[in-house]
């Protein structure tokens, strides 16, 4: 066994040495390729290190805002048509949480479609022996807002004591309600940035998904009935925070919603996916 | 003389044609403020049920506020702190530094010249239907509507004071996109954009008012929400001028200093 494949230089190592070493020594599996991948992204947001750190706290920022916008909105009201600090907290959470994630990985959709599309970096990918979707998202993976998920983990928390005790199940299918929380916000920005391969265009129109996912930070009743509407069966983002969450506030009315949320993020995803494969076979390099 | 207003209305044009050379991203702009706009408005309307008033607004007067506040930032809003970051990793930096006028002066007149095509095409067509569809409230004095419009003129000062600063400390930094975006986070805490200043405990609202961020957003919208009596209207403006005029000169100095010794990167 060859102790550097094992140990990869570590990101304060020259460049020509950590280069060299990931050159000759061939990835024995898929899992490992996509390991060094997730390495190499490392290495370059590293490059500029304090610039990273001024972006993780940039994002750590942005997200704390909530918290204070809620605060002081707390502090002069005692609910929200009914909905008590706590519980908006944890919706709130756990939006910030499955968001923070959906930022970490999905954030190369952003670039598709100026980067990869009009100018033409796309090529290099489809050169390369991996999935084209994967290396798009790999490339661009976004470790500075892991710290966003912390802050909506840290929320999620601090509202747990005014909320009604957890059982173990709840406990246990949290994960699977954020995942697939993620798998939602994930597929519905895939899908359109697959619009990208038809429509050429700089690609600021996919930024509007992350500006309607905002939505799913507040209890889904306190808008108006046409806009749930939308949340639920257009653009779901309803199901990335608030219908999960009902479940955990006590709240029944909205069980078929808490029921298939899993399916309706492995849909989003799946769809999403499909839409982005089908966008590929029409791509046409721009040439530069 | 005729040289001089030559080269601002050159710049003024330019700034415009840069809006008019991309008019998808003016509808796209239109529609996420509109997005936001209807977010806040929902989210005050639910707050106020069964409420006259919150943090002493009655709910006419905060969701025209919280409106407000955010669709000015179509009019203020700018990225000339990311542009003069990616001119100078370019290298492209050295070309606008040889040329024989003020940088500032001329990127100041460009963004002006952005805002007035905003105004028309993105700020104006916002506030017309939110007020159309949403039970806002309007001002009737015409002192007032002067006072607001002399108000977004300041806002845009400060706007584009802080851009300025962000973007010319990346000439020092090398890459200040972490720099810029804490900016952002700071103005939207600050401003009122996204926040009713009013809603800040006392103490904390006294410091956040002594600070340059709130003559963005919270200014105009105070002034449209007539919180402002009609006399007293000459103070926030006040206020606001000489933070532009602070920022513009903190940012001459700041120019100065950075460029005494930049590092061009290849071109």
């Amino acid at each position: 066994m060859r102790p550097d494949r094992r140990h990869p230089p570590a990101a304060g190592a020259s460049r020509r040495t950590a280069g060299r070493s990931a050159y000759h020594a061939q990835p024995t599996s898929r899992a490992e390729t996509y390991g060094r991948y997730l390495l190499m992204r490392a290495k370059v947001r590293l490059a500029y290190r304090g610039d990273f750190l001024l972006n993780a706290a940039g994002d750590l920022l942005v997200a704390a805002i909530g918290v204070v916008f809620l605060w002081a909105i707390f502090s002069h009201v005692p609910d929200i048509r009914g909905w008590q600090f706590s519980e908006v907290l944890f919706v709130w959470g756990m939006a910030e949480t499955a968001t923070g994630v959906f930022f970490v990985l999905f954030q190369g959709l952003w670039h598709v479609n100026q980067r990869y599309l009009l100018q033409g970096e796309l090529d290099r990918v489809l050169l390369r022996p991996l999935d084209p979707y994967l290396q798009v998202l790999l490339d661009n993976i976004n470790l500075e807002d892991l710290p966003v998920c912390l802050l909506g983990l840290g929320m999620m928390a601090f509202a747990l004591p005014g909320l009604p005790a957890l059982s173990a199940a709840q406990w246990l299918l949290l994960p699977v309600f954020l995942a697939s929380s993620v798998a939602t916000l994930g597929g519905v920005l895939t899908g359109v940035s697959a619009a990208g391969f038809r429509v050429h265009h700089r690609g600021t129109a996919v930024g509007l998904i992350y500006q309607g996912a905002v939505f799913n930070r507040y209890p889904l009743d306190i808008f108006p009935t046409a806009l749930q509407r939308l949340l639920t069966y257009v653009v779901p983002f309803a199901f990335t925070a608030f219908y999960p969450a009902t479940w955990y506030l006590g709240r029944p009315e909205w069980w078929p919603f808490v029921v298939a949320q899993p399916l309706v993020g492995a849909l989003s995803l799946w769809l999403g996916v499909r839409l982005w494969k089908q966008g590929l076979g029409s791509y046409r390099s721009p040439g530069s | 003389m005729r040289a001089a207003w030559a080269l601002v209305w050159a710049s003024l044009r330019l700034g415009a044609t840069l809006v008019l050379a991309y008019r998808l991203e003016v509808v796209v702009q239109i529609a996420s403020a509109s997005i936001v706009a209807l977010l806040n408005w929902s989210l005050w309307a639910a707050i106020y049920q069964g409420r006259e008033t919150v943090a002493g607004r009655t709910a006419e007067e905060m969701t025209t506020y919280v409106v407000v506040a955010w669709i000015v930032t179509t009019f203020y809003g700018n990225q000339l702190d990311r542009w003069l970051g990616a001119r100078f990793r370019t290298g492209g930096i050295a070309v606008d530094l040889l040329r024989p006028w003020s940088l500032q002066a001329h990127l100041y007149l460009r963004d002006l010249g952005r805002a007035g095509c905003a105004l028309l095409l993105t700020t104006l067509p916002l506030f017309v239907w939110t007020q159309a569809l949403l039970p806002l409230r309007a001002p009737r004095d015409p002192r007032v509507w002067a006072a607001f419009g002399v108000s977004l003129l300041l806002a845009h000062a400060i706007s584009f004071g802080f851009s300025w600063l962000v973007g010319v400390a990346s000439f020092r930094l090398r890459n200040a996109a972490g720099l810029a975006h804490l900016k952002a986070t700071i103005i939207s805490m600050f401003s009122g954009a996204l926040i009713p200043l009013d809603l800040y405990p006392a103490p904390l609202r006294a410091v956040i008012l002594w600070l340059p961020f709130q003559g963005m957003s919270h200014v105009p919208a105070n002034i449209f929400t007539e919180a402002v009596p009609v006399g007293l209207l000459w103070q926030p403006l006040a206020v606001q001028a000489a933070w532009g005029a602070v920022l513009a000169v903190l940012g001459v100095w700041a120019f100065r200093h950075a460029t005494a010794r930049i590092v061009i990167q290849g071109g």
